[in-house]
């Protein structure tokens, strides 16, 4: 009870930061639009006008999921470099908080926050592309990304640690970001890429997520298609492990703290 | 010392700083080389998706390659503008215009960074382009490409210090320049010419970045879509210009900042 009263203060706490930063949500909001509009013009040119709406919707939510992960994949990364700079770390770490409640108080935060700006993209979409009666479906993809995000939040936690070890934050999200939007088939069918490539998008939680959002909203989903979620909790649970070994040998090597 | 010596000094200085900086950050250039193939393959096929027919097309391919060479170019120029943000933030800039330097100067230092950014990114997509996707690199006037270059980094170092200077009160410059990244090379002819709708084409024209990133792509391509004398004249007049302005809007920078004790344009 202690640690979600722990875990509530700190969401609290971070959405009010994240609420003075419009700035940032105008641009999650802002930026799928942009760049499917950008690609949507240059496959209207490369196609001479045969370009369809639906393959703009399919970019459009490519795009969007494409952000939460790179946002969410990030989040613990940036969570501790920014606490080391500003001293705000030395202040957690003072007060009776586990780092892990910390860590996934920031995380649940991004996905609040994410889920956030998919709704607002997600809806514009569905009425431009679909209609007004699809909205409907905006309800079922929050409750599937509220499930399927989870895996996610294990993938965070283990760049998170990777972060501590290579102490900036920026080579190794730039990484894994790269790797993450190029395989998980956002943008494109995953087909396109060579076989090992093709692989790894499927090893990876986020193209059953994208696929999955997209089926919901345009209501061609199947229940069988849930099932690679339940194998892909495997990544939060691994997460938790790593984050604990690397926890406990980083305050034994530092002695005090991370 | 003169004050010829004294700037070349001042510059030297700013050079190596940036250096220094980035072979700090060795980790910076391994990560940039591993994850420059992926963001490659998520950028061709993005555009590719709708007519993917064209991956059989080396004049398609290639075109599309040069395309993202600017875009790497732009990109690594556009970022620059960020640092001026950065140093006033953390409190450098203060102690850079007490050194007598300027700002201009100090985004040198910067810029070093975006250069070898260039030279070592536009190699790799290049590499990356023929061994992941069989394309033929051809550039069809290297003599023009080589102007075409010279006259871009010229104009985008400008234009970031430009930049640099309208953005420096903002506390996420990023999103600005996240946004112009992709704009700017997009709309003003890193897609081939030839490959948009007539109507489309005679718009882009009013881009005044088309005729410092059109040359690159036409030069590889040889569809050059107006006489080449004609876009690097107009591109000339262009950089001239925006060198200009990057001077004068340091310039009300700085008397602002001595006024007002901060640094901000508005």
């Amino acid at each position: 009870m202690r640690a979600l009263n722990q875990l509530a203060g700190i969401v609290e706490a971070e959405l009010r930061a994240l609420a003075r930063e419009a700035g940032v949500f105008i641009f999650v909001v802002f930026f799928p639009f942009m760049f499917s509009l950008l690609t949507y013009g240059a496959g209207q040119a490369l196609t001479g006008g045969e370009a369809s709406p639906t393959q703009w919707f399919y970019q459009l939510i490519g795009f969007t999921i494409m952000m939460i992960a790179l946002t969410m994949s990030s989040s613990s990364a940036w969570y501790f470099r920014r606490g080391m700079m500003t001293g705000r770390l030395e202040y957690i770490f003072a007060a009776p908080v586990s780092p892990l409640t910390a860590v996934l108080s920031s995380a649940l935060t991004s996905v609040i926050f994410n889920i956030a700006s998919f709704i607002v993209v997600a809806a514009i979409g569905v009425i431009a592309v679909y209609g007004p009666y699809y909205l409907v479906n905006v309800i079922g993809v929050i409750l599937f990304l509220a499930l399927a995000l989870l895996p996610v939040i294990g993938f965070n936690l283990l760049v998170g640690i990777l972060t501590i070890f290579f102490r900036e934050p920026e080579p190794v999200t730039n990484l894994i970001n790269a790797v993450v939007s190029s395989v998980s088939g956002f943008t494109y069918p995953i087909i396109l890429l060579p076989n090992f490539l093709q692989i790894l998008g499927q090893v990876m939680p986020y193209s059953h997520i994208v696929n999955g959002a997209r089926d919901i909203l345009a209501g061609s989903f199947k229940y069988v298609q849930l099932s690679p979620h339940l194998f892909l909790l495997g990544y939060l649970i691994i997460g938790l492990i790593v984050f604990r070994v690397g926890e406990i040998t980083y305050v034994r090597k530092s002695g005090v703290h991370w | 010392m003169s004050g010829r010596a004294a700037f070349i000094g001042r510059v030297a200085a700013e050079l190596e700083k940036g250096l220094i900086i980035y072979s700090r950050y060795r980790i910076w250039l391994l990560s940039d080389l591993i994850s420059w193939p992926f963001w490659t393959i998520f950028f061709f096929l993005s555009f590719l998706m709708y007519s993917p027919s064209l991956l059989s097309s080396q004049y398609h391919l290639n075109a599309f390659t040069w395309s993202f060479f600017t875009f790497i170019l732009v990109s690594s120029f556009m970022w620059a503008s960020n640092f001026l943000a950065t140093s006033a933030q953390e409190g450098i800039l203060e102690y850079v215009i007490m050194t007598g330097s300027s700002i201009r100067e100090h985004m040198l230092g910067r810029s070093v960074v975006s250069f070898i950014d260039l030279a070592v990114g536009g190699p790799v997509l290049l590499l990356i382009s023929a061994a992941g996707f069989g394309t033929k690199i051809s550039v069809a006037y290297p003599h023009l490409m080589l102007v075409s270059l010279v006259l871009a980094s010229a104009f985008f170092y400008f234009f970031s210090s430009m930049l640099a200077a309208l953005l420096v009160s903002l506390r996420s410059p990023w999103i600005i320049i996240n946004v112009a990244q992709f704009i700017i090379p997009f709309t003003s002819g890193a897609i081939p010419v030839e490959v948009l709708p007539p109507e489309i084409r005679s718009t882009i024209t009013y881009s005044p970045f088309f005729y410092v990133i059109h040359p690159i792509v036409a030069s590889a391509t040889g569809q050059y879509f107006m006489p080449p004398v004609l876009v690097f004249m107009v591109g000339g007049i262009l950089c001239l210009a925006i060198y200009l302005a990057s001077r004068v809007l340091e310039d009300a920078l700085l008397r602002r900042a001595l006024r007002h004790g901060k640094f901000t344009l508005f």
